[in-house]
């Protein structure tokens, strides 16, 4: 396999280099760029300039990226396989910016890896295919064969080397995201036992137990976690701690008491309606929407989406749409659209809206300025505020040109 | 000076002799005589790399004994030319290898390691050291991940260059560092041959590693031998992301650890047992290497009245890979006098029931046990075809497993390792894929128009594995 | 399917929760008095009273749920806390008011109660507590006497699917699980005379002798607070009733 290694920033920043010695059927790694001959001996790799980067065929390539700023070069040269790597706003970013072209480019992306714990637990529960590149464990997992020396890999090393193998196989590879989350999980029970009276490492363990689907072990892992908070006065913990049980209680398949624990947690006039709604569906006999809805009022939107996707009703397809909506899974929202699976009442003003403006950053996204553009003008001929996302394609093609003009620079 | 400073400032002076001269290689091996290497394999890939560095860094002379960890385990023969001293020994179902490989030890010395383990320079001589230092001594580990107690170390390695690096700084540096230890559970040990005379082999009733080499170190301790642990030798281990067989301790398992040694039952996992004050243990019993394989007995079921079809019955696959097979037939029914029979199976029977009443099924089966030597029996009916290796199969996952029970849940899926679950409350299954050990009330059969069944016994544990037998 | 609403707007019960121990001959039974004019419902924990409590408390009619310990709790104060919050909840309640056998609520708090409880913006409601001194005329307010300057919280809607824990402390625990903190509450403007110590000298110097006692180094409350009952001239303000 060929790699193609995007940095955000040049070499320099780039801070997965040793995992580029470990990966699987390395043929050949490419990085776009600058890179010192030291390096590109340790390492092995060769640098690249841009101009000859866009001369080659990519699509036997599978390329790493790491800004969301490459999304729509990269886009544009159809690699085999696109593996993002994310990593938190750098200071000299726009920060809203660059959140949301993150999540475009996971949304778009084969696999997903980050080094941050906090982007991967909130990534775990917004798509499939997230890996952790970080941990504490020195134990061996696997070794590579690199040059005259056998390389020892640690856990995440060697889950993600296992994921990226499947992957370039064609395989499926989400029993590795199931095998790293029982690794995180027994790091966090065990140092609950530890250190029983702090709060985040609480959480943490119920979160992974939440995730491995042991609901019923997580929760007591999240009422001590609710207490520590409490008692050391983090008071802002209702909806990240209490209302997180109601997903819990959805996950066991308790919907009753999902919808009480969700109400309590809820004031506004809007949130209230949401509860009639979730009652009326139970009453219906549509568990299905209210376990989804549960989920995703806990912006848990990997489960609710792996629960509405086997479902076939306008409903639940309207609300598999918002759910794709909030997670940038563009591609997806217009599939459902031309489909014809959503109903016409749903398809309201608002919702034609977002669906051009979804449109034109798609568009964008894959270099048709002309359809991006409009499919914006159209929808501000709607709803006049449209205009500001025109702003923010032309901010982030301004970002854009800016990195790849110091990347030519540098080359 | 005083005597005893005398002796000290001797002591100094030879230690520093000996560093001189092991510095400049004049000092020869402990031992002058080959030592075996037992290397209980788990997958191919490490067993290669762990079999390469045993070559590299044992400066004795040795012998290997390969022993794969499952029937499944391919073939590593070609990654080695055939003058390297290893013998690949094939898998044995229903065996304890370990034990059987016990027998042929002709050397004094012995190492027990898993394919996990990474071996570095000088390890060798440096664990037969602490054998010489003291004749009490008779198990020895280095340090490493796979100890639980005192020689449990964590260490991280980028590279196996960084690893051969440390281990040629620290192991001269602190050379000659043991001390005695109350338990060793590692994937690494070096034992004197005569352990296996005084104490025997591993207890067959267990089946984890952990608490096989606990159970078999505390069987050492009862006779006064020592343990020893060298802080001078680390060894690098590899960890599975998966839980690999052997690893996990059955609960089962645990109670009867804990009856032999008198330890309080929730007291898992395994603290307590470094603190045993063995002398309040009870003597055990010698246990023998030498054990044969499960026997097996296979009751061949032909019965009229089974399912619709007009088509006559499969053939019986006798010609079956296992060996220790006694073959019962039962015949239930009306039947031509030699039914599905173009090997001629019903001649090489041990024994042959027949009933002319369907009815009477239930006292053929009940004829029939009382016929039964094996300590399991697995039955077989002309409704099924079965593969070649159908009982080793069974006898694998019955001894492995430490099943009760174990039913294939087979349909044909080539290429995939045997799954096993344990399913949380027994269920009826099909007769025709059971196999059940001989014990008191195992179950109950039935009987329906298409099927017979069997019924488990709740508390016994009750194994379903996949691979592929074909249903008619 | 008819679903009780998570919070009415109107029709909620009030009911008073208490613990109490050997209050006979002191203001027990005019706060009993007191409360049944304008609560629905009183519970109690008599915490092993010696002197008629338990009698003075089943004599009130709405005293509905009553029971007496057969050994005090009261040096485990979390689970006395505990154990009056479950007797209290068993009684499916709307909202629970938190009352010491000492406590009276001035009148505009009676007369605003209603209005506090039916709405379904907040959870809880703090009052303005007033330590009595030497009579029922004036409150003291110094240095280490202004629990007046904050809001204690004393009313609280019951959310039957709600966590609700009490630190696990021997003394100084809240009357009220520590969890109703997360949600959002009503910092009243309206007042509770607290007569304990508007008792006469030789009682308030008794009572610092039990808190020396059981608490001879401060762990639990502040020496200096506990000498400070000892002060001669403290600072007393006239107490006005707000007009209604």
């Amino acid at each position: 396999m060929k790699y193609m290694i995007f940095c955000h920033n040049g070499w320099g920043d780039f801070s997965y280099k040793r995992m580029l010695k470990l990966l699987p059927d390395r043929d050949e790694v490419l990085v776009v760029g600058e890179v010192m001959e030291k390096d590109e001996q340790d390492y092995d790799v060769c640098s690249i300039s841009l101009t000859n980067m866009l001369s080659l065929d990519l699509t036997e390539y599978t390329t790493i990226v790491c800004s969301p700023y490459w999304l729509k070069t990269v886009n544009s040269l159809h690699p085999r396989y696109m593996i993002a790597l994310l990593e938190r706003c750098p200071d000299d970013q726009d920060a809203e910016m660059w959140n949301k072209y993150s999540e475009l480019l996971a949304a778009q992306a084969d696999i997903v890896g980050t080094a941050s714990e906090r982007i991967y637990l909130e990534q775990c529960l917004r798509r499939e295919g997230i890996f952790l590149l970080s941990g504490e464990s020195l134990l061996t997992y696997g070794m590579v064969n690199h040059r005259h020396d056998t390389l020892f890999l640690n856990d995440y090393e060697m889950i993600w080397f296992e994921a990226l193998s499947s992957m370039n196989k064609g395989e499926r590879f989400e029993q590795w995201t199931s095998v790293q989350w029982e690794i995180r999980c027994k790091y966090y029970v065990d140092l609950v036992a530890t250190y029983p009276f702090h709060a985040t490492i609480s959480y943490l363990a119920a979160t992974y137990l939440y995730l491995l689907g042991r609901s019923s072990d997580a929760g007591m892992y999240l009422v001590n976690s609710f207490e520590q908070m409490v008692l050391h006065d983090y008071l802002d913990c209702l909806e990240s701690h209490y209302r997180f049980l109601s997903s819990m209680a959805a996950q066991v398949g308790d919907l009753e008491k999902a919808i009480r624990i969700y109400a309590v947690s809820v004031y506004s006039e809007e949130d209230q309606m949401k509860v009639i709604e979730m009652r009326n569906w139970l009453e219906h006999g549509k568990d299905d929407l209210v376990k989804a809805e549960i989920f995703r009022l806990n912006e848990d939107y990997a489960s609710a989406i792996r629960t509405l996707k086997p479902l076939n009703t306008s409903e639940s397809k309207s609300l598999l749409r918002d759910n794709y909506v909030q997670t940038y899974r563009y591609e997806d929202v217009l599939r459902l659209k031309e489909e014809g699976s959503l109903s016409h009442e749903k398809d309201s003003e608002i919702s034609l809206v977002d669906s051009l403006l979804i449109r034109g950053t798609i568009h964008m996204l894959h270099n048709r300025p002309y359809e991006a553009v409009t499919a914006i003008l159209t929808a501000t001929t709607v709803e006049l505020s449209a205009l500001r996302w025109l702003s923010e394609m032309s901010s982030y093609e301004e970002s854009a040109e800016r990195m790849l003009r110091s990347i030519a620079y540098e080359s | 000076m005083s005597n005893r400073d005398n002796i000290e400032k001797n002591t100094e002076h030879l230690a520093k002799r000996f560093t001189h001269l092991d510095h400049i290689g004049l000092i020869g091996l402990p031992s002058i005589d080959k030592v075996t290497i037992i290397l209980e394999m788990t997958d191919p890939v490490w067993a290669v790399h762990s079999i390469q560095l045993l070559l590299l860094h044992s400066e004795h002379p040795i012998r290997i004994i390969a022993l794969p960890g499952s029937l499944e385990f391919p073939s590593i023969q070609q990654y080695f030319a055939k003058e390297e001293p290893i013998e690949f020994w094939p898998y044995e179902a229903g065996i304890d290898r370990v034990n059987q490989a016990f027998v042929t030890i002709e050397t004094p010395f012995v190492v027990l390691m898993e394919d996990r383990i990474m071996v570095t320079p000088r390890w060798l001589s440096s664990l037969i050291w602490p054998c010489m230092d003291e004749e009490r001594v008779m198990i020895v580990s280095p340090m490493s991940s796979t100890e639980q107690f005192d020689g449990k170390l964590d260490l991280w390695f980028q590279s196996h260059a960084d690893l051969v690096s440390y281990a040629e700084e620290h192991h001269p540096r602190n050379q000659g560092l043991w001390r005695q230890v109350t338990m060793l559970t590692g994937s690494c040990l070096l034992f004197r041959r005569e352990l296996l005379d005084d104490v025997g082999g591993f207890d067959p009733l267990l089946r984890s590693r952990e608490l096989k080499v606990a159970d078999w170190c505390l069987r050492a301790r009862l006779l006064t031998a020592q343990l020893a642990l060298c802080e001078d030798v680390y060894v690098q281990a590899l960890h599975s992301l998966k839980p690999r067989r052997g690893e996990k301790i059955l609960s089962d398992e645990w109670h009867l650890f804990c009856s032999k040694w008198g330890i309080e039952r929730d007291s898992y996992p395994l603290t307590s047992i470094s603190e045993l004050d063995i002398s309040q243990c009870l003597i055990q019993p010698f246990i023998s290497i030498h054990h044969e394989p499960v026997f097996i007995t296979v009751l061949v079921v032909v019965s009229e009245g089974l399912d619709t079809t007009l088509e006559p019955g499969y053939p019986i696959q006798i010609e079956q890979s296992y060996s220790r097979i006694q073959w019962i037939g039962i015949l239930i029914g009306e039947h031509e006098e030699h039914p599905c029979d173009e090997q001629g199976i019903w001649g090489r029977l041990d024994a042959l029931i027949k009933v002319r009443e369907v009815e009477q099924w239930h006292e053929a089966l009940e004829a029939a046990f009382m016929l039964v030597k094996g300590e399991v029996i697995t039955f077989m009916f002309d409704t099924r075809t079965y593969e070649s290796d159908y009982v080793t199969w069974v006898v694998d996952f019955m001894y492995r497993e430490s099943a009760d029970v174990v039913v294939n849940t087979g349909h044909d899926i080539p290429n995939l390792e045997a799954q096993v679950h344990i399913p949380k409350e027994p269920l009826p299954v099909p007769l025709s894929l059971t196999a059940h050990r001989r014990i008191q009330e195992v179950g109950s059969y039935v009987r329906s128009l298409e099927e017979y069944y069997f019924i488990p016994r709740a508390s016994l544990r009750a194994v379903y594995w996949t691979k592929g037998t074909e249903d008619e | 399917m008819n679903h009780k609403p998570i919070r009415k707007t109107s029709g909620n019960r009030l009911t008073a929760m208490l613990q109490v121990r050997n209050e006979a001959n002191r203001y027990l039974e005019s706060v009993l008095h007191d409360l049944s004019e304008f609560v629905d419902e009183i519970v109690i924990i008599d915490d092993a009273s010696t002197d008629g409590t338990f009698e003075l408390c089943q004599s009130f009619a709405k005293v509905t749920r009553l029971i007496k310990l057969e050994k005090s709790e009261f040096i485990h104060e979390w689970q006395l806390r505990q154990r009056l919050w479950e007797l209290a909840i068993s009684t499916d309640p709307d909202w629970l008011l938190a009352v010491d056998a000492d406590e009276f609520y001035e009148d505009l708090a009676k007369v605003h109660m209603r209005d506090l409880i039916n709405q379904d913006q907040y959870d809880w409601v703090g009052f303005r507590i007033y330590d009595f001194w030497g009579g029922l005329t004036h409150y003291r307010e110094d240095e280490l006497w202004m629990i007046h300057q904050r809001h204690t919280r004393l009313l609280v809607r019951y959310l039957p699917d709600f966590y609700y824990f009490y630190p696990r402390m021997d003394h100084h625990v809240p009357r009220l699980p520590l969890s109703y903190a997360v949600l959002p509450g009503f910092q009243a403007e309206l007042r509770v005379k607290h007569y304990g110590w508007a008792v006469s000298k030789e009682e308030r110097y008794e009572k610092y002798l039990r808190y020396m006692s059981s608490d001879p180094n401060g762990e639990w409350g502040s020496l200096e607070q506990y000498q400070s009952i000892l002060d001669e001239y403290p600072t007393l303000i006239e107490w006005k009733e707000d007009p209604l």
